[in-house]
């Protein structure tokens, strides 16, 4: 797993289980892999892991049942709001780059509906191809 | 808690020479430690000494509460072992030696071990390439049920996927109570396994500090924080 090398890694760690868990690879109330398996599959130590799925639990993304491991959460509400936040994420991100590159509301609303049009113009192509 | 590792004051000469000077300590039991430190700072002479294998230094060392160099051997396990054995000698031999002095050698531990690293046991040392070797001693050293890890090096002139097996088998295989201090020439190997950063500068411990903790508070990686550290000194290498 390649990290980005100034950012906290349990933070990243978050990031990666909560994507998976919006994607639905993990689903709403399964088993999330030990702590143990997540340490080796990530290339992490354990303490990282705990350090993150703590964080989780407390924001519960993550409950933890004694003795059976940890879950994500049955909260239907919960996945929905960490979806919410994500995307919001994501577009604010974009929004700042193409910001710091000098572009005004205007021309990034422009550059955004110019690039949809083209997305919905290939997508369409390529379904009446097939 | 009681700390797993507790240097107080700890001066080290050999040779008229001051190696290591006021030097303080701690290390709790569970952690990845990174040491890291510029060519002769002094990071394999203070793994020696907190092993028990140097001697006649001046403070005091404490290991697992006991300063006594017999119960330091019982809990440290040290990578820099392989060095007493007769090239002729065949890994199965060496492992046979293992289980002989160290009661906390596993040795089912270390066959799974073996197997993950793909060691043969009828291999001599004379035939071993140098990251054949690396992962012969990292799982010998990992083999002890120890309660601390002492891993000199583990990775140079190792290839990356020999590495990366044997990050994965450290993962793996350390028990959440035991504490590994590994020291690296390239933190970027290690950086993600880390919990602490110990840097050795002028004989002595300049910073130890939570990774977590560089990472947040000074936004730089963690070999442009230890870079960072030894900028403007003539004797970086």
């Amino acid at each position: 797993m390649k990290f980005k090398d100034n950012v906290p890694i349990y933070l990243q760690i978050k990031d990666i289980i909560n994507r998976q868990i919006i994607a639905g690879k993990y689903s709403l109330g399964a088993k999330i892999p030990s702590v143990r398996d997540l340490s080796v599959q990530l290339g992490v130590n354990i303490n990282t892991i705990q350090k993150a799925i703590n964080e989780l639990v407390q924001e519960s993304v993550v409950v933890t049942k004694r003795g059976l491991g940890n879950f994500v959460t049955e909260d239907v509400q919960i996945v929905d709001e960490l979806k919410d936040d994500l995307i919001k994420q994501t577009i604010a991100d974009m929004y700042e780059a193409l910001t710091a590159m000098g572009l005004d509301q205007g021309e990034i609303f422009y550059y955004i509906k110019m690039y949809l049009a083209e997305r919905m113009k290939d997508d369409d192509q390529s379904s009446t191809n097939q | 808690m009681t700390n797993l590792v507790q240097i107080n004051n700890l001066t080290y000469r050999k040779n008229n020479k001051t190696i290591l000077q006021d030097v303080n300590l701690t290390l709790s039991a569970g952690h990845f430690v990174g040491l890291a430190g510029a060519n002769g700072a002094g990071k394999t002479t203070l793994m020696r000494l907190i092993a028990g294998v140097a001697k006649n230094y001046q403070g005091q060392i404490m290991v697992g509460g006991s300063s006594d160099e017999v119960a330091k051997k019982a809990i440290v396990s040290y990578s820099d072992e392989l060095l007493g054995f007769n090239r002729q000698t065949t890994i199965q031999d060496v492992v046979y030696f293992y289980q002989t002095v160290y009661p906390d050698f596993s040795s089912e531990r270390y066959q799974n071990l073996s197997q993950f690293l793909k060691l043969k046991n009828t291999d001599r040392l004379s035939v071993l390439s140098k990251g054949t070797k690396e992962r012969l001693t990292i799982a010998l050293t990992l083999a002890r049920q120890a309660s601390l890890y002492l891993l000199d090096e583990p990775f140079s002139g190792i290839d990356v996927m020999s590495r990366k097996q044997i990050i994965q088998g450290m993962l793996n295989w350390v028990s959440e109570t035991a504490t590994v201090v590994i020291s690296s020439h390239h933190l970027e190997e290690i950086a993600n396994i880390l919990d602490e950063l110990v840097i050795i500068k002028q004989q002595t411990i300049l910073e130890h500090r939570s990774t977590d903790d560089i990472l947040e508070q000074e936004h730089l990686s963690i070999e442009d924080y230890f870079e960072s550290l030894y900028q403007g000194d003539e004797n970086y290498d």
